[in-house]
Order: structure tokens, then sequence, then C-alpha cells
């Protein structure tokens, strides 16, 4: 089992919990293709699409503003069929049903390959954080979570997590082409659900910080530990990852062994 | 409260106490006089952005203006400094200067050369930062204001231990009660709770040296209206990622970080300030103007340290003009805080703690290990569309020189030109406001920038 | 060096000073044991002791340039760590298995950072020291040692228990008892050991094994007694300063006749003057409290200044010093204001006093030559 499957069968938990406590879930299945993922959408996407800041004035909807909750995080598996491919899961109310609204937003990108390899593991956690590829959607800086604004603008044509679902699928699809299939849940319906899968985020986020710094020192550099490994809360999360990515880099090798032959 | 001693030394025993205090405040005087001289020239300019000057001023002088109260009447101040929790310090209705607070805020004083040389002739090594000289060479001369107490500040330097420990040596200075927080070399929860017990002692130790008592709820108040500053702030800072940013050197920057934390922190004319900060700036970015309106924005600089405010005239305004390049971040203008949980004295304490050890400016980055020097650059970078990185190389900023290769190296990671200087940012004899000229026009040539 | 003293004890002593690697190392290592490095004389060494790997005292001994430590660190930058890291960069380190560093000063702590990100040590940790010596700062002390205790233990798999630590803490006193043998013999009018001779002596205990080298002082005391006292010096000096590990250049000081008889140096009297406690219950309690306040304070503890300023005017009257010689490294922000402090106590007390900054490798030798004659002779002497 991969570090994160546990991780990924929480989150399928915490959707039915929430479904048993009342609150209303809608999930909806987006076609798998990048470009199928791309037609008809109201926005632009990629580099520069959203050259501009959103102002408060021109917010439409805010969504992940830490006084209202916010909890953001990516992951992965080996085994895509833990994934339905395309699905999208929404507890809470929609964008385009919140105009002006300051939302709670909990944000969980799961991504799945059999082929995945360790840099991708980074770039999905990188990925989460669109910068200014996606029209009227703007993370803010320096944030820690997710906490972004939707432009009135892209408001006034629709934009719903629909659209940033879609542009979420396109923009990990085509950044890490080793992801056969990406679901997202997106949580909206209250401070207190969205710090109950901050709970899930914070082991997962571990993980994900350990991955960080083994890509990094694998370039000899060494991005946020101070401390010796002895004394870290995180060890036995490192010590799992090592195996994990020993495997991978092992497979990776192959691989490459495969393509020379 | 103990009498204040102004005994300083022989030299001063024929001098009356009042002449005492005279001679302590001429020069806190003079550079009170020197920011009305600016508040003058603020006063004339009809702009929105000279309005926001005008208001910082004032914030400014007010909190001098207090402090020469203080000392003329023989009521409680402190000298402390902008990473020891200054809003504990409003809480406690404590007037407080900054012993460093010539470098920070009054570096482009007309006499700032001629205390320069002063602290050169009192025998101290050239190569000790020019802003730890300097309070050094006032304390020595009797040329600051005699505290009540003093909260010391032991990170980020060497300097910072130092000027504490030549303070506590001056004959004037030696019996004020002094604490100095100690601040750990780690960043993480265990640090954080040492640091906040740090706090505690220190607030237990004002209000036994001063006689002014901390009541919670007014320092709640203060925490709940030192976040909404911040929250204008964070906003703010968002501004100054669009292109072209709608502010360069001169507003917004560094001022936020002095309107927040240099003068009282907490109160509602900083929140003030800021809401005005933010309109202003909205508005530029909803027209698209940019900084100079004379000069189109061509290259995006985040100066990783603080401005040259030794020479900041000659040189910024330069940046601008002959290169379109835009001041659009640095160090001291970087957003980083999380906003204090004012549901507890415990997490007001907690996150006070963290705030002062690991947010604020200079501290963040210096104090412990050198991650925060890769990462805010990586992060400032990708958020306002870096076109270059300049390290400024202060002359006093030992651990940042030894982290230099990681800076650049991290640059290079994110396919950014770095810049290494070598000046002071005080003292323009170091290196010559011309020779930083030749070097930064060599540089933008060499990279392809403007 | 040129030495009167007529001993293999001291000729042993003396080449594990004036080079990083010796025979013991050499046979330490080939024994399958392991050597960790060290900044910094804050750094408990006991630990290292208990945990029974041998605690080897960074050093750039040998260093001739800092060509590959210069793209790290810069111009402003001490000497001593450029150096010492140069050394690493080449290779020079490479018998270490470990090292600890610690937040000891701006220059010295980065060289964790750039460690970190070029070499691969086995084991390499920083510690957080504290900036001043209250009751906090040892509990906080206490916790980082506990730290590095487990931490080393577990790098090595060995368990350093608490009687452990005592052993070692007594192992350590003895070193510390010893070499103050040494340093008594130098209060005498003709001490039979140079003041180059006794750092010689003294940076030796920092890279070899604690047995050996405990072993090697009785033998170098007995033998002390057998050699002749200095005579003809023109003054009697004391030494104040930071990092110096280099006899050669109190040599050039002595060769202008002025014989150093003690000092507060960081491989000196600071780090062996007083013991650690032997009855505190806790060992590494009594670490904490020996390395925060009961040693002769560094600058870089706040509030500690009297203590240091008393520390050095009682020395100038155990040792009968008509002068005392203030040392620091360019750029060295602790040592420049804290002799600033030396300057005006030491003038009020009458005592002379010089300030002389320096590179960590040896050079201007002419004008060290020039500085310590003139002092001499504005003392009378």
């Amino acid at each position: 089992m991969t570090a994160l499957d546990d991780h990924i069968r929480q989150v399928t938990e915490f959707v039915a919990t929430m479904r048993r406590q009342g609150r209303p879930v809608r999930q909806f299945v987006l076609p798998p293709g990048a470009n199928d993922l791309r037609a008809g959408l109201p926005i632009q996407l990629g580099a520069g699409a959203n050259p501009g800041i959103i102002l408060r004035s021109e917010t439409f909807v805010e969504l992940g503003n830490p006084d209202a909750g916010s909890c953001g995080f990516a992951l992965w598996t080996e085994k895509p069929s833990l994934l339905e491919d395309g699905r999208v899961t929404l507890i809470g109310p929609d964008i385009a049903e919140s105009p002006l609204a300051s939302l709670p937003f909990g944000q969980v990108v799961m991504a799945g390959g059999a082929h995945l390899i360790g840099d991708d593991q980074v770039s999905l956690g990188q990925a989460q954080v669109v910068a200014d590829q996606i029209e009227g959607y703007m993370v803010r800086s320096n944030s820690r979570n997710i906490w972004s604004r939707v432009s009135k603008q892209v408001g006034a044509r629709g934009f719903s997590f629909d659209t940033l679902a879609r542009a979420l699928m396109f923009l990990i699809k085509s950044a890490v082409p080793r992801v056969e299939s990406v679901e997202i849940a997106f949580v909206t319906s209250s401070k207190g659900d969205v710090l109950t899968l901050n709970e899930i985020a914070e082991s997962a986020q571990a993980i994900g910080r350990a991955a960080l710094k083994e890509h990094w020192k694998a370039r000899g550099y060494d991005l946020d530990c101070d401390l010796h490994c002895g004394s870290c809360d995180d060890k036995t999360v490192c010590d799992d990852l090592r195996k994990v990515l020993a495997t991978r880099l092992r497979k990776d090798k192959e691989a490459v062994g495969d393509d020379a032959q | 409260m103990e009498a204040i001693d102004y005994n300083m030394g022989t030299a001063a025993h024929d001098l009356t106490t009042l002449e005492r205090k005279d001679k302590a405040l001429a020069r806190y005087k003079k550079e009170r006089d020197w920011f009305a001289f600016l508040l003058e020239a603020a006063e004339m300019m009809d702009t929105p952005e000279g309005k926001l000057q005008v208001k910082l001023l004032n914030i400014l002088l007010d909190s001098k203006e207090k402090v020469i109260s203080s000392v003329m009447n023989d009521t409680p101040f402190v000298a402390a400094y902008f990473c020891t929790a200054p809003e504990i310090l409003n809480a406690m209705n404590l007037p407080w200067f900054m012993i460093m607070e010539t470098p920070f805020l009054a570096a482009s004083a007309p006499y700032l050369l001629d205390d320069l040389r002063g602290a050169e002739e009192m025998g101290l090594g050239t190569d000790l930062c020019s802003a730890i000289r300097l309070p050094m060479y006032y304390i020595e001369s009797g040329l600051m204001p005699v505290p009540s107490a003093v909260v010391g500040l032991l990170s980020p330097c060497d300097g910072t231990t130092m000027l504490q420990q030549v303070l506590q040596h001056n004959p004037a200075w030696k019996n004020v009660p002094l604490f100095a927080p100690d601040p750990p070399y780690t960043s993480d929860e265990r640090a954080i709770r040492y640091f906040a017990n740090e706090l505690r002692t220190m607030v237990s130790f004002l209000e036994e040296k001063t006689g002014r008592k901390m009541d919670m709820h007014r320092l709640r108040e203060v925490c709940e209206e030192s976040n909404r500053t911040y929250k204008l702030w964070q906003e703010y800072n968002e501004l100054r990622r669009a292109v072209p940013c709608p502010h360069g050197w001169e507003i917004g920057g560094a001022q936020a970080f002095a309107v927040s934390q240099c003068f009282v922190a907490g109160d509602p004319r900083c929140t003030d300030w800021f809401e005005q900060l933010l309109e202003c700036g909205e508005i530029k970015v909803k027209e698209g103007r940019g900084a100079n309106e004379y000069c189109p924005e061509k290259i995006r600089i985040l100066w990783f340290d603080i401005m040259p405010y030794g020479w900041v005239f000659e040189f910024m305004p330069w940046l601008e003009q002959e290169w379109g390049a835009i001041l659009v971040m640095d160090m001291f203008s970087n957003f980083p805080y999380t906003l204090i949980d004012t549901s507890s004295e415990e997490t007001m304490f907690h996150d006070l703690a963290k705030r002062n050890l690991m947010d604020v400016p200079m501290i963040r980055q210096a104090r412990g290990t050198a991650e925060n020097f890769s990462s805010d650059i990586a992060r400032m970078v990708k958020d306002y569309k870096i076109d270059c990185v300049i390290w400024p190389g202060h002359m006093g900023h030992k651990d940042g020189a030894a982290t230099a290769g990681i800076m650049r190296e991290t640059c290079r990671g994110l396919g950014v030109p770095f810049l290494h200087i070598g000046l002071d940012l005080f003292d323009k004899r170091y290196t010559s406001v011309d020779e930083v000229k030749d070097k930064v026009s060599e540089f933008f040539r060499g990279m392809g920038l403007g | 060096m040129e030495t009167n003293i007529k001993s293999k004890a001291f000729e042993e002593l003396a080449g594990a000073a004036a080079g990083l690697m010796n025979p013991a190392i050499e046979a330490w290592k080939a024994a399958g044991r392991k050597v960790v490095g060290y900044f910094c004389s804050h750094v408990p060494v006991e630990v290292m002791t208990a945990a029974g790997v041998l605690p080897f005292r960074m050093r750039g001994t040998g260093s001739t340039g800092t060509e590959l430590a210069d793209a790290s660190f810069s111009s402003i930058n001490c000497s001593f760590p450029k150096h010492t890291f140069n050394q690493a960069l080449r290779g020079e380190f490479d018998f270490l298995d470990g090292l600890i560093c610690i937040s000891s000063c701006d220059h010295v702590r980065r060289i964790y950072d750039n460690w970190k990100q070029q070499l691969s040590t086995p084991y390499l940790t920083v510690m957080s020291l504290p900036k001043k010596n209250g009751q906090a700062q040892v509990d906080w002390y206490y916790e980082e040692i506990n730290i590095l205790r487990a931490g080393l233990g577990e790098f090595l798999g060995v368990e350093i228990t608490d009687d452990r630590l005592r052993d070692a803490i007594q192992q350590v006193n003895e070193t510390r008892r010893l070499q103050r043998q040494m340093y008594e013999l130098r209060k005498r009018d003709r001490p039979p050991i140079s003041g180059a001779e006794a750092l010689a002596v003294m940076v030796a205990g920092n890279s070899l094994p604690r047995e050996r080298y405990n072993d090697l002082l009785r033998t170098l005391l007995a033998d002390l007694e057998n050699t002749p006292g200095r005579s003809g010096y023109r003054a009697r000096l004391m030494i104040v300063g930071s990092e110096l590990d280099d006899p050669e250049y109190l040599q050039v000081i002595e060769d202008q006749g002025g014989l150093v008889v003690t000092d507060s140096i960081c491989f000196g009297t600071r780090t062996m003057w007083v013991d650690c406690s032997e009855t505190e219950p806790d060992p590494v309690r009594a670490l904490a409290r020996y390395y925060i306040q009961e040693r002769p304070a560094c600058p870089r503890m706040n509030g500690a200044q009297p203590a240091r300023a008393k520390f050095v005017q009682d020395m100038v009257k155990e040792f009968a010093v008509d002068g005392v010689v203030g040392e620091r490294m360019l750029f060295c922000d602790f040592w420049c204001a804290e002799h600033y402090m030396n300057k005006a106590d030491l003038k009020e007390a009458g005592i002379p006093f010089i300030q002389i900054d320096r590179e960590y490798i040896l050079s201007g030798k002419g004008q060290l030559q020039t500085r310590i004659q003139a002092f001499l002779e504005t003392m009378g002497r």
C-alpha cells in the first residue's frame, strides 16, 4: 500500500459522514481528456490567463479566508482504480450560488497514476497554487492554505466549482502527464467541516513535506529541516516515505532501462 | 518607580538634572525636528500618497513627543524594539522608543554622517554594523534619553547582543533595569512556547520596573486592533502583485512595516493609515497606473533587505528614472504574518511569540537556520513576478553574507538573476552611491533587464 | 615548534596541535571507532565522551586559502569559518563521522547551513545556545542537551545513560584539573612553559582520545618539574579573545619579550577554569548549569559582562600580569564590543591594554611584532 491510499479512504469516509449528517453533497463526473475538460469553459486557462489581481471590490466570492476556515491539500496513489477519474464532490454551496459571500473552503485534489514518480508528488503539491493560470481566479500570496478569490467578471459568466474543477484537472493532467485519474473534493459547508478535513490534511502534508525535503535533498539542498532526524517528529513519516521513494527510484531506473533497450 | 539617575560620568557631574535631561534629549529632539520638517514638506503634497505621509509622520511625531514628555515629567517610558511585541507596550500604556531608531527611520537626516564619524572616533571597529555603532555612540555620548527600563534585543545578530551589553556597561545606563527575551535558534512549537514564556517574564518585568500593569482585556483590544491593521496590510500587499505595481519604494512597502510595528502597535490610527493606503492603491490598480507616472515599469525588483536609508534619496529615484526599476517588494514589506488568536491569554502570548520570533523581518530570516532566506525569496519571486533579486550585502549582515551562496542557488533554481552588491545601508562612504549605481547598471545590462 | 621542554609527552601534544589528523586519531579510526567534530566550547563534550566517540574541536589548521569557501561566505565573514569550511570542502575533514554545530556566532552558525548543503557527513546537527544565563536558559539548554544525547545515541546505536554521562563528567573534569595544574606552573616568576607551548597543549586536548590526553598531561606535568623556568622576559601578559588555536601567534608575541602567562580564550581557561558538578544527581542538569551559568562566559552571553571583566582582572592578579593583549578576528562583532568595554575597564583598573585585530591564519607578523614591541615600551618594559 502506498503512503496516501489510506488518506484517500479517509476522504471517502469523510464524504460519507457528511452525507449521513445531512450536508448537501453533490457529485458529478467530468470528462477524462484534457481537451474535453477545457471545451466550453467560460474562462481562459494557462500561463498568463489571469494577469491581474482581483481587488476586494471586484470579488464575486472569497474562498478560504482564515476567519472562515481554509484547508487545501493533495493526495496521490499508484492505484488509479481507487479514484473515479473526473469525479467532483461538492459539500456545501456552490460559487455561483453564493455571490459576495466569504465561504469556508476545503479543497482536496486526489491524483492517481500507476507510473507516478517522485517528482510528480512535488508537482502535484505545486499545482494547487495555480498562480495566474485560471482567468478570474486568484490564490492569495503567502497563504498557508488555499485562500482565493473569484472575480465578478467571471462570476457573471457562471464560474462555479464545475469550472474550477475542470480548470484544476486540466492543469494537473497537463503538468503531470503520468496522472491517469483525478478526483477533487470541495467543502464549503462550514468552518467546522473544513477543520475536520484539516485533520486528514495535517497527516498528509507531513508526508508531502517529507517528499519535498527528499526532492530538494537529492539536489543537495535541505529545505526546512533544522533538527536532526533523531529529534524530529516527522521521522517515522520520513522513514516510510524513504521506503516508498526507494521503490519508486528503482522503478524509474527500470523504466529508463526498458526505454534504452 | 525608582528615580532615574542621569549621572553620565565625571564630565556631567556639574550639570543640573535638567541640563542632563536636556543633553540626553538634544539629539532626540533634533530627530523630532527633522521629522517635523518632513511633515511640513508632506503637507504641501496634494496627493493621496502625500496625505499618507502626513498621517505616518503625525503618528511618529506623537510617539516622539510622548517620550520627550515622559523624560521631562519623570513618567515611565521604555526603550524597546519592533520585534519585542510592541502590542504589549501599547496595552500597558508605555511610551517607547527604538534604541536603533535613527538608522532604521532617520538615516537620511543631514547630521547622520557626523554621528557616524563620532562613532568611529569612539574606537569601535568599523566592521561593526553602523546600525549598532550609532546607538552605541549616542549612549556613550549621553545623547540618548535614559528610560525607566530597557527591553533588550538578542537577535538576529551578534551586534545586537553586544549593543545591550555596551548599554549596560555605560555608567548612566548600568542601573537601568534591562530584560532581553532570549531567542531560541529553532523555529518549532517548542521554541514558540519558550519565547512566549520569555514574553510573560517581560510583562512581569515591566510591571515591576515601571509600575504600569498589564490588563488582559486591554491586550485583547490592542491585539484585535493589530489584527485589523495586519489584515489591511495583507490585502494591500496583494495590490503590489499587480503589473504595473501601483507603488514603489516611496510608499506602502517599508512604511507599512514602520506604521504597524515601530511607533505604536495595535492603534486605530495605524488601521486608518492602512485603510487609506489600500484605497489609494486600489484606485491605481483599477486605473492600471504604476508607481512612477513618468517612468514606466520595466524591471520588478525584490530588494532583500532594509532600504538604503542613509542614501535612499540618491539611489531609489535613480533606479526608477534611469531603469524603470520598481522596488516591488523588500524584506521589510513582506507579509508572512499570521493573525493573533485573541481567544485567550495563552493564545495571545503564543501568537505574539510566534510573530516576534518567526514572522517579523530580519529576525525571520537571520535568527535561526537559513531556510527562510531561500523560501522567502522563492515565494516572493513567484507571487510578485519579480525580475531580479538584489541582496545589498550590508556590511553588518555577517550571517546573511554567509548565506549568499544559498540565496544565489535559490535564484538560479528559480531562473531569476541575483545580485550581491556589498555596501553600507546607512553610510555611503563605505561604498559610494555612484559605485552602487555602476554595479546595478552593469547587472541590469548583463542580464538583459530593462 | 621550538621548545626548551624535553618531553616526549610534549612532542606528541605539540604534534597533535600542529595538524588536524594525528596518529592517535588514525589508530582510533582503525579500531572502528568514531570521531565527531564540534564547533565552540559550549558544546558539551561530555555527551560525546559518554557516547564513546572522540570529540574533535574544529579548526582550520593547515589551511592556506579560502578559494572554495568563498562561494559560500563573503568578504565580510570571519576567516575562521571560511578557512575551516575550506578545509572541509578539500576533504580534510572526511575522517569525521559527525559534526555538531551550534548557534555560537553569526559566522560559525552558517557553517551548518552550508555544510548541510554541500557535504554529506553522516551525522549533522545544530544546537540552540541561549544568549543569556538565567534559569529559563538553563532549562532550555537542558532540553537541548537531551535532544543531542538522543540524536547522537540513535546515530551511534548506543544508549547514553546517566551513568555514562557521570563518568564522562569525571573524565573531562580530570582533564580540566590537569590543565589547571599546568597553568599553576605559569604563576611562577620563571614559568617552565611558555604561552605558545601551553596553547599547543590545550589545543591538543581537543583532538586526542581523552584517556591518552590525560596520561600525556600527567607525564608532561612531571617533565615540567625538571624544565628550567623562563627568565629574561620583559613583561607578563594575558591574552584575551576568541578562537585562537595557533601557538605560533603567541610565539610571535613571546619572541618580542612578552611572556604569555594566562588567558581568557576559547581554547584556554574558559574551557577549564571551573569544573562541572559531580554531585548534582542529574548529570544533564549539571551540564546545562555548567555551560550556561558556571563556566567563565564569553561575550555572546548577555548580562555576563561584569563577571567576564572580573574574571580578567582576577586573572591579572593571580598571574601577576603586567599587560593584557586583546585579540580579535576581523568582522567579529562580539569581541569588537567586548574589547571596547575591556579597554575602559582595564584603564580604570590601571592595567595596560592593547587590542590587536587579526586574521585566523597568521599573517602580518611584522605588524604584530611592532605593535607588541610598542606595547611593551609603553609599559616601560
